[in-house]
């Protein structure tokens, strides 16, 4: 990915890779842009010394469970590989990153299918590190495998085999592979792979912390890290809500029966169940850089550093100047997200006028984008942006109703300090349904 | 009261009634039953040896139009008519019709008509057949009690070994083998400890698989001993452990102690509000307390783990089922067949909804259900549902031929009750081909079955070479105080000693071996019998 010269390379190297890579020429620090945030936060919950990052949970059976909640597009996966960089050290952890995003079919998921698909992934990295594993724990994985194959094994079109006898990683790893393959591709395959492993998940799931043990055991004889830890992303982008909803918050008793150490983006609308979810976890907010205060005055690191954002993408002489690129900011919201769509569609009109971007160019994509958020605004929603403008007006705090939360899941409202701020997305407030409806 | 004091009163029933009848016109007299059709043909035995004198007929009205029916009637002119099956008459509203519009005709006969009518038919044949409802004096019940001695072949909620096949079984005993010796070469420092407790918790299971409880134990305390020391803070945790301990002590016969930490695995859960964890362990209380013979606090208890269940989880939350399949066996083991009923169709439903309509689990249920309704008599039924269990069981590769085998058997059960005994004894037969002469307590069963199917058919002394058998796996398996084995070795010894009289067996109710039949009440409705007078 290369940085944009020209006018017609600008969509491509913005939509190209939205998550970066650590250390990528891309990358641009926001974090003391979201107030509120603490990333060290994050380290503690995963009891990783902030000084030295190296493990000290002095309880061996302890696992920690993180979830960490923010809007979309506010720079979560980017933030991921950051961790996974600092984390991935031989006196912290053995990070597996697993993106449920194009593994898996997010119309039609369930923890299982997460379960199964992050341990193929831990064995991909074993096989690939070339890590020798106690092969009776993977007696163990393949017998209870078996298990499972032989109840599913000609049922409707699905055929599988047993593991060939040999102990090895690889064939677990391919017997994982077929389950994979099966739980995304059609609903009534999906459906008996997932009753055989709920059939056999206290035995299954026996057998899964004996693994992590074992690979524990070898990582630290090896001298690669302490401990696994798993890096969940994508739930939030799991379609429907009811469908995340299930995943983390009816499914928790499966996900807590996985005694390992995760770290896992919880879908934003899921925050508000921070109690609940503090029974067994810790919840942090990821919440968006602040590019203006709490009075609307802009501020000036945060334009200074989102400029400084946009010109490692994009050579800066593509905009006629720098006001132009500060217009694109503001409506941005302090969304990176935002700003890039912003940006992209400010370059096809500029490509269209045969002149670099402008602010007219700027103004016309802020008009076409607001026009397209707001196509789903419903009298519900106005009626509570009405009530937002208000408390906003009056300096009141806002309350986490359920209204408000969707809203910010809808990505129709930010927020911003402590999530104790919340304000109506810029391009939804430029809208003229807006402009109509409340003014 | 003895069966012969039953008798004696009904006898005496009987006998008034006829005297009635002498001079008197025609009189309907229905016997409201659950009993299977083997047991109904001893009562009818029974009667016609104690009234030699009168003219008897059957009439089975599955095989007589209506028309053919009344003309048996009339041909005997004066006696008594069984009916069998008058619930073929219920079923079939013109034939009912056609009685009906007789009735006036047959009231001209001396004849006293004894139908057998199923329990599930009580309230429908009063309003199929008014008329000759109102020509009944007396309403008898024939009242049958399953034997519980026998072992029922519920296919265990907890599979915990049950059904392993020879393989598992070996597999099972490998692995103890190479835990075992890893767990010599784990130490319990801090890196290994982990990996440690799951090898503890891996020998705990297989050993609770192959039912070794009291080497289970042995790694279960050593394992609870591991995690009080690390993880005193983390109370679920100690809640499931304490569960599982709990659970194996009471599979061990040590009730008391299984109490002790199934309440203590509750007190953690209910501390921690650990949700799912709360209504499992009330449920492993209240099996504990079943297997005590507490059966009021077993009711209890179970009934809060539903509740909380549903509450918490849902109506349909998968779980429930179990606990109500169990509440239902307390029930039964109290004698009270409607809540029962009413449980295990919940749990069905529960578990169509929550699996497949083929997974073994719903044949699970199925059967279950179907038992009860064949102590209830109504053996149609059961026998839908069985039917439906076995094309399951057969369509599943996972399922063993063992458990094929019960699914046969029971529906052979409910084909002895409808009295069709060649489809019993082809499913019986079966079913012991496929055990493969496996060393199994359910092998008994099926064995035991084929030797009341063999003796229906007076094939006596392949009937005593099946209780021959059924009490050699018993033998090996249970033991020789086990209750079963002593009820089977009782049924041989009756059926040996009527084979080496070489006597002609004549099946009436008191030369029944008790362990078969545990009570047979024949209970005259005295209201009818004091209230009504002849037309």
């Amino acid at each position: 990915m290369q940085k944009a010269k020209t006018l017609s390379d600008i969509e491509s190297a913005l939509q190209a890779v939205r998550a970066l890579e650590y250390n990528h020429e891309f990358y641009v620090d926001l974090n003391d842009l979201r107030n509120g945030y603490d990333e060290n936060k994050i380290l503690e919950a995963l009891h990783i010394d902030t000084k030295n990052y190296t493990y000290n949970q002095d309880n061996p059976f302890n696992k920690s469970i993180v979830f960490v909640a923010g809007i979309g597009g506010s720079g979560k996966s980017t933030e991921i590989s950051r961790w996974i960089h600092y984390l991935n050290n031989p006196q912290a952890f053995y990070c597996i990153l697993c993106n449920i995003e194009h593994s898996l079919d997010l119309n039609n998921l369930e923890y299982s299918d997460i379960m199964i698909f992050q341990v193929k992934k831990l064995i991909n990295h074993l096989i690939k590190d070339n890590i020798q594993l106690n092969t009776l724990v993977i007696e163990l994985l393949q017998h209870v495998l078996n298990d499972i194959v032989y109840e599913i094994d000609g049922k409707y079109d699905i055929s599988i085999q047993k593991t060939d006898g040999s102990k090895t990683l690889k064939n677990i790893y391919n017997l994982l592979q077929n389950l994979v393959h099966y739980l995304k591709n059609n609903l009534v395959q999906s459906r008996i792979v997932r009753n055989a492993i709920k059939h056999y998940f206290y035995q299954l799931v026996d057998c899964f912390n004996t693994f992590f043990e074992a690979v524990n055991r070898q990582l630290r004889q090896e001298n690669k890290a302490q401990e696994i830890c798993f890096i969940l992303d994508g739930i939030e982008k799991v379609k429907s809500g009811e469908m995340r909803r299930k995943l983390i918050m009816d499914e928790s008793f499966r996900l807590i029966q996985m005694r390992c150490n995760t770290l896992c983006i919880l879908p934003v609308e899921l925050k508000k169940e921070e109690r609940e979810l503090s029974l067994f976890s810790t919840v942090i907010s990821l919440p968006l850089p602040s590019v203006e205060d709490r009075a609307s005055h802009p501020i000036e690191k945060a334009y200074k550093r989102f400029i400084q954002l946009v010109s490692q993408r994009i050579d800066f002489k593509l905009f006629d100047k720098e006001e132009t690129l500060r217009q694109a900011i503001a409506f941005s919201g302090g969304s990176p997200s935002e700003l890039m769509d912003i940006i992209s569609e400010a370059s096809k009109i500029a490509i269209f006028q045969k002149k670099n971007i402008n602010a007219n160019a700027i103004d016309l994509a802020i008009r076409k984008l607001a026009a397209d958020k707001s196509k789903f605004i419903n009298e519900t929603d106005i009626n509570l942006l009405k009530k937002l403008k208000d408390l906003n007006k009056r300096g009141i705090p806002v309350t986490n109703d359920d209204g408000f939360e969707e809203l910010i899941q809808r990505q129709v409202v930010f927020e911003y300090d402590h999530n104790s701020l919340k304000k109506v997305k810029p391009l939804i407030k430029a809208s003229n349904l807006y402009r109509f409806h409340v003014g | 009261m003895s069966d012969n004091a039953f008798i004696q009163n009904y006898s005496a029933s009987i006998e008034q009634l006829v005297k009635e009848l002498r001079n008197k016109p025609f009189r309907f007299i229905p016997i409201e039953t659950n009993a299977p059709i083997p047991v109904r043909r001893q009562v009818k035995r029974s009667i016609q040896k104690h009234y030699p004198n009168h003219s008897t007929t059957t009439v089975t009205a599955k095989n007589e139009t209506a028309l053919s029916l009344i003309q048996a009637v009339y041909r005997l002119g004066t006696g008594i008519a069984f009916i069998d099956d008058f619930d073929t008459i219920i079923d079939q509203p013109q034939k009912a019709e056609k009685i009906e519009q007789s009735i006036e005709k047959l009231c001209t006969f001396h004849i006293a008509v004894i139908a057998f009518v199923p329990y599930e038919y009580k309230t429908k044949y009063k309003e199929t057949v008014p008329k000759l409802f109102a020509k009944s004096n007396l309403v008898l019940e024939l009242k049958y009690i399953y034997s519980y001695n026998l072992i029922k072949p519920e296919i265990a909620e907890r599979v915990t070994g049950s059904f392993l096949e020879q393989h598992e079984i070996e597999k099972r005993k490998y692995f103890i083998g190479k835990l075992t010796d890893e767990l010599d070469n784990v130490t319990d420092n801090k890196n290994d400890i982990t990996f440690r407790s799951y090898i503890l918790l891996h020998l705990l299971q297989f050993n609770a698989d192959l039912h070794q409880y009291a080497e289970a134990l042995k790694y279960g305390n050593q394992l609870l001993h591991l995690t009080y020391n690390f993880k005193k803070h983390n109370k679920k945790e100690l809640a499931k452990l304490n569960k599982l301990i709990g659970t194996l002590y009471y599979e061990n016969h040590q009730y008391e102690e299984a109490e002790i930490h199934l309440n203590k695995a509750l007190q953690y859960a209910e501390e921690t509000h650990f949700g799912e964890e709360i209504p499992l362990i009330l449920h492993e209380l209240g099996t504990a307390f079943r297997r005590e013979g507490n059966f009021n606090s077993a009711i209890k208890v179970i009934n809060e783990a539903i509740r909380f269940s549903e509450k918490n989880f849902g109506k349909y939350y998968t779980q429930i089922a179990t606990y109500q399949s169990n509440l239902a066996s307390v029930y039964l083991e109290i004698k009270e067949t409607k809540p029962a009923i009413e449980l295990l169709e919940k749990a069905l439903i529960n578990t169509e909804i929550n699996l497949i309509k083929e997974h073994p689990r719903v044949a699970v249920r199925q059967s279950n259900l179907a038992l009860v309704y064949q102590e209830a008599g109504e053996y149609n039924k059961a026998r839908i549902l069985l039917e439906k269990a076995l094309n399951i069981a057969r369509k599943n590769a996972a399922q063993n031929k063992l458990t094929i085998a019960i699914h046969q058997s029971n529906l052979a059960q409910a084909y002895r009750g409808l009295g069709n005994y060649k489809r019993a004894r082809i499913l019986l037969e079966d079913a012991v081909q496929k055990t493969g002469g496996k060393n199994h307590p359910a092998l008994a069963y099926v064995y035991h079955n084929l030797a009341w199917v063999y003796r229906d058919t007076k094939k006596r002394t392949k009937a005593r070479d099946m209780y021959h058998k059924a009490y050699l796996v018993l033998l090996e398996t249970l033991g020789k105080e086990h209750p079963n084995t002593i009820s089977v070795k009782k049924d041989l010894e009756f059926i040996t000693e009527q084979l080496q009289k070489r006597h002609r067996i004549v099946q009436t109710l008191d030369e029944l071996s008790d362990s078969v039949i545990k009570g047979i009440q024949l209970i005259a409705n005295k209201r009818f019998w004091n209230s009504r007078t002849a037309p």
